[in-house]
Formats: C-alpha cells, sequence, structure tokens
C-alpha cells in the first residue's frame, strides 16, 4: 500500500515542460514578439472600444461639410476628412472590417488549404497528384485578378470579399502543408503506429496533424497580416467594403483626392494598416523562431 | 525433425518485395525463404542497402509484398483482411532503429506507451491502463517518474527502452527488431541487448534481429541468416556461421571484424573492394560475383539457390564444395 502510495507521488515528481511551454517561454524571451503583442493588444483594444463606443450613424457616416478637411486637433487628433468626419472614430470603427476580413479569411482557407494538404501529401500517389494539379491551376491566376473575377461574379461586399480572398490563399497553404505532411509521415514512429494497428484516421489526428501546427500557426500568423493587405487593396479598388463603411483601404481610396493639401486623410489609415501588419509580422517572425527547437538556447 | 507437429512460429517461402523505380525495378528482397522457430532470435546481417529492413517490414507487412507467403503458425498472413491483420498485428511488434524518429516528439513517455492499447481498446478503464504503462516501465527500467516526460528530454538509451515498452504492450509473441542499437553508444548497446535478452527469457519472444554490427548478432542470435542485395546467401546456427562459414560474402565480412592483438598486424586479410552493386534489375547469376576474389563464369547465367551444406547450415554458392575452398 505504502509502496503504491510513493509510486504514485513519483509519478507527480517529474514537472516535464511540454512543448507549448518551451514555445511559449522561447517566444517571450524574444523582445520582437513582446513588441509584436503589445501593438496587436492595443489594436484589438481599439476595435473593442470601436464595437462598444462609437455609433455608427452619428459619428461613422454622418457628414458635417463645415467642418471637412481640419487638420488634427484635441476634438479630432486625426483630423476630418472631406466630408467632415472625424478620422479616429472611423479608423476605429472600421478595424473590425480588417480585423473580421484578416482572421475570417485566414482562419477559412487554413482549413480548406489544411485539409487539401493534409490529404494529398499522406496518401500520395494520385490522389496527391489531382489535388496538387487543381492547386496550381489556382496558383497559376493572379490573386489580385482572381478576386476582382470573383468579387464581380458574386457582387462587391465583405462576404465575397473574404470568399475572393480565400480562394486566392488556399493553394499557398495545401502546398506548405502537403510538404509539412510529407515530411512527417515518414518518420519512423507514423510506421510505428501503423504496426499497432493505427487506423488512417488516428494516424493522421495524433501523429500527423499535431506536428504540423507549428508550420501551420506561423504561416496563419503571416497570413493575417497579407490578408489585410490584400482586403484593403480590394477595397481600395473598390470591390470590397463599400463606401461610406470606413474599411481602412476604402478610406485610403477616398482621402487620395484630397492627398496633396491634406496628407492626414491617407496618412492615418496607412499607418493603421501597417501597424496591425507589422504586429502580424512581428508575431509571426517570433512564433517561427520558437516553435523550431533547434534554436533551442 | 518433428515438422508436422511443430509448425514453426514465422515462416517465409520465396518472399519478394520490388520497388518500381525510374530506372527500372529495384530488387530489394528477393525470394527469401527463412524458418524462425518459436523462441529463437534470427539475426539478419548484411551491409547497408541489402534489403535486411526491407524484409523486417514487409515481413510485418509495413510494406505490402510483391509476392511470396508470410507464414504465421502455418497461416498466410498476406491473405488476411485489415481486421484480421490487426488483430494479428498485436502479436507482432517492431522496435525501431531510431530511437529519435520513432517516438512522436508530441507524446509523452507514458502516452506513448499507451498507443497500442488504446487502439486496440485493450482496456476498459483509464485507471487499469495507467497500471499496466507503470508496469510495462518498471520491464524496460524506465524509472516511473519519466511518465509525464517528453522524448526530448532523455538520452537514446532509455528512449529505445520506450520504444521496447510499446511493443511489448500488446504482449506480442515475435517482434521484428530492426537495428535497435546501432544509434546507441557502446555501453548503453549492451544495456538494451541484455535487457532484450532478459525479456526473451521471461515471455518465451522470438525475434528477428536486423543489424550491420556482427559482433551485436554473435552476442543475442541462435541463428544468422547473411543477405547480399536482397538474397539470403548463407544461413546457419550462430555458432556455425562464425566457426565455418562457407560463403565468400560472410568470410570477408567475418574478416573484416577487427582483432585486437598484435600478432595479426602484418597478416594480410581478405576484404572485399567496390561499392555494393546495384540492386536495379539485377543480372540473373550471383549478385556477389562482381566483388568476389574467386568468382568463375559458373557464377553468371542462373539463379544460384541456397543449398543444404550441413544439418540447418544452407548457401548459395556454386564454387562451395566444387573447388576446396581454403
Amino acid at each position: 500500500m505504502l509502496i503504491r502510495k510513493e509510486a504514485n507521488v513519483e509519478v507527480e515528481a517529474h514537472q516535464s515542460r511540454g512543448f507549448w511551454q518551451d514555445v511559449g517561454a522561447r517566444f517571450w524571451k524574444n523582445r520582437m514578439a513582446r513588441l509584436g503583442m503589445l501593438l496587436l493588444a492595443l489594436i484589438v483594444l481599439g476595435c473593442l472600444y470601436g464595437v462598444f463606443f462609437i455609433d455608427y450613424d452619428t459619428q461613422v457616416v454622418e457628414q458635417n461639410v463645415s467642418i471637412k478637411l481640419q487638420t488634427p486637433s484635441l476634438e479630432h487628433p486625426f483630423g476630418t476628412d472631406g466630408f467632415g468626419r472625424d478620422i479616429l472614430s472611423r479608423i476605429l470603427y472600421g478595424s473590425r472590417y480588417s480585423l473580421l476580413i484578416g482572421f475570417t479569411a485566414t482562419i477559412a482557407s487554413l482549413f480548406i488549404g489544411g485539409l487539401i494538404g493534409c490529404i494529398a501529401g499522406y496518401f500520395g500517389g494520385k490522389i496527391d497528384n489531382i489535388l496538387m494539379r487543381f492547386m496550381d491551376v489556382f496558383i497559376a491566376i493572379p490573386s489580385t485578378l482572381m478576386a476582382i473575377a470573383v468579387v464581380s461574379a458574386l457582387g462587391a461586399n465583405m462576404v465575397n470579399l473574404i470568399i475572393a480572398i480565400t480562394i486566392g490563399d488556399v493553394p499557398g497553404y495545401a502546398r506548405v502543408i502537403r510538404s509539412a505532411v510529407l515530411s512527417i509521415k515518414d518518420n519512423e514512429f507514423v510506421e510505428a503506429s501503423v504496426a499497432v494497428g493505427g487506423s488512417h484516421a488516428h494516424i493522421i489526428a495524433t501523429h500527423i496533424f499535431p506536428n504540423t501546427l507549428a508550420v501551420l500557426i506561423v504561416q496563419a500568423t503571416l497570413g493575417v497580416g497579407y490578408d489585410i493587405i490584400a482586403a484593403s487593396g480590394l477595397s481600395y479598388l473598390g470591390l470590397g467594403v463599400m463606401p461610406p463603411d470606413p474599411e481602412w483601404g476604402a478610406m485610403l481610396s477616398e482621402g487620395q483626392t484630397h492627398i496633396r493639401y491634406s496628407p492626414h486623410l491617407v496618412i492615418f489609415p496607412g499607418l493603421a494598416i501597417v501597424i496591425t501588419v507589422l504586429a502580424l509580422n512581428l508575431l509571426g517572425d517570433a512564433l517561427r523562431d520558437a516553435v523550431d527547437p533547434t534554436l533551442k538556447d | 525433425m518433428n515438422e508436422h507437429t511443430n509448425v514453426p512460429l514465422i515462416q517465409l517461402k520465396d518472399l519478394r518485395k520490388y520497388f518500381k523505380t525510374g530506372a527500372g525495378t529495384l530488387h530489394a528482397v528477393d525470394d527469401v525463404n527463412l524458418t524462425i522457430q518459436k523462441g529463437h532470435t534470427l539475426g539478419v546481417v548484411g551491409e547497408s542497402g541489402c534489403g535486411k529492413s526491407t524484409l523486417g517490414r514487409t515481413l510485418l507487412r509495413l510494406l505490402p509484398a510483391t509476392s511470396g507467403e508470410i507464414l504465421y503458425h502455418g497461416e498466410n498472413i498476406l491473405n488476411y483482411s485489415a481486421a484480421a491483420m490487426k488483430k494479428t498485428r498485436s502479436k507482432m511488434q517492431m522496435i525501431f532503429q531510431d530511437p529519435y524518429a520513432s517516438l512522436n516528439p508530441r507524446l509523452s513517455i507514458s502516452q506513448i506507451i499507451a498507443e497500442p492499447l488504446k487502439v486496440n481498446h485493450v482496456f476498459q478503464s483509464k485507471k487499469e491502463m495507467d497500471e499496466r504503462i507503470l508496469d510495462l516501465m518498471d520491464t524496460v527500467g524506465l524509472a516511473r517518474r519519466l511518465a509525464n516526460a517528453y522524448p526530448h528530454e532523455l538520452d537514446g538509451g532509455r528512449r529505445q527502452r520506450i520504444g521496447i515498452a510499446r511493443a511489448l504492450a500488446l504482449d506480442p509473441e515475435f517482434i521484428v527488431c530492426d537495428e535497435p542499437v546501432s544509434a546507441l553508444d557502446v555501453s548503453i548497446q549492451a544495456q538494451i541487448l541484455n535487457l532484450m535478452m532478459d525479456l526473451q527469457d521471461q515471455r518465451g519472444l522470438t525475434y528477428l534481429f536486423i543489424t550491420h554490427d556482427l559482433s551485436v548478432v554473435r552476442h543475442i542470435s541462435s541463428h544468422i541468416a547473411v543477405m547480399y542485395l536482397g538474397q539470403v546467401v548463407e544461413y546457419a546456427p550462430s555458432k556455425e556461421l562464425f566457426q565455418n562459414p562457407k560463403h565468400p560474402y560472410t568470410k570477408a565480412l567475418l574478416n573484416a571484424i577487427p582483432i585486437p592483438d598484435l600478432a595479426y598486424r602484418d597478416k594480410p586479410r581478405e576484404l572485399i573492394h567496390g561499392e555494393i552493386t546495384s540492386p536495379i534489375d539485377p543480372k540473373p547469376g550471383c549478385r556477389f560475383a562482381a566483388r568476389c576474389p574467386h568468382a568463375t563464369d559458373a557464377c553468371m547465367g542462373k539463379g544460384i539457390p541456397l543449398r543444404n551444406v550441413g544439418s540447418e547450415h544452407q548457401v548459395a554458392c556454386v564454387l562451395y564444395g566444387q573447388t576446396t575452398g581454403e
């Protein structure tokens, strides 16, 4: 009885640091990672402020031509635009579009691309060939052109914009995850799982997928930034979120007529895009280093 | 011998495993016939690329066989359905070469040992399973406190013990050991080999032991098969093979073992030269002929089967018995 107890105590005595705890520790050591976290936290806070405290009708779209094109002041910290609307309120309110499009498109394309990549990489052979040649067809079409085609076929609104960006992103994720799966599936631990009678589903779920996570998360963090730029670009071209909604790209588009005498109309939405993408890239870079155990110090 | 009442545990009949490559058909395993009796250890030796690992994997159906039969208790497992094979797998396990690649870095030690038990639904309750895992860890000499550790925190010897515990989890009869000690330090090698031999005594295990290390194979095997380019060129009980090698390749292999004695310093050795020839579409005839110091025209042209040259001693060489070797 006593022996059994001691044995149990021994089991708990070994406090092991799991893989993700290791990653967390290495991530936090990186100064750039902390800066990225700080920036992203500010952006998310700003977005939440926009969701709860900014009224769409009075603060975002109501025009007041008597105060148009004002330079930054205490009352309007980022100035006002060509219709006399407060740019700070519009940027804070508009952050939801960028974040929503960025994260939704990334998650959707990661899911679809990940599934295709996993199946192609794991089963190989004909399935792999058919799926990947299909992906090659998509890669051959420039993503902007693809988005223009999708949006003009389905109509310009935010949902279609997300669909367009997702379609453009899927082949990239499929390729990355396929190659990750290819390098994982030849490991002996996969063979060991077959040897004990593991099914395909079991092997993909316990051995293949968890080992692609590292690659996947890095890809995703960088992908969000890329998608935000893509969304802004398409909105700028008039293919995404439509005026008067204050998507950052759409604000750039509206502001460019006044760029000569009132540059703050484009500087502030531009800065918002730059800072968001910068924060996500810093996070992505730091994550990439953190999940690589060979860089362990 | 009473072969009718005593069906061997494992019997391979004309087992072939070919791979199609761009350059032609690669004959990784070619017409291998072997028998392993229960409780014995068959050592398979040969240089890199001779197909010994492929043989082990094909035997467990981790690779599909091209043709031939794999008899387990007299039944051909190549004809088994997926369900029957899953049942049989629990009796035929494998210990892998590389203790770094054979353990999933994302799973803890207890999770790795639990996998075979989970996949085969051996236990209903988690408590029973945890007991079993700790028992297995005791069996292979792993401290219980390591149950929640991760593979990267352990050294090679401990990792290989995990691999052994995983192979033992389902109480197998037969284990294919694919160079289980070649990635380890010499001191650790001895520990692991002794552990494996103890386990064999305790549980009546049967091993197919694949290795390129002759001293290891001598230590652990009851019988030895020497492979060259996918074919078994000599088969004999371990002692007999070391004392009385017949095939020129076996002789050369044994000659390559360094002898730590100054008296042998100036003695010429019969060593093989050159590289192993290509296993892609090999020409008929002895595959060793290209490197064999005794090769003649008789070696080429037709396949050379294993012949009995004594009780339990078989060799595939036309020259043996014909000329008076050494």
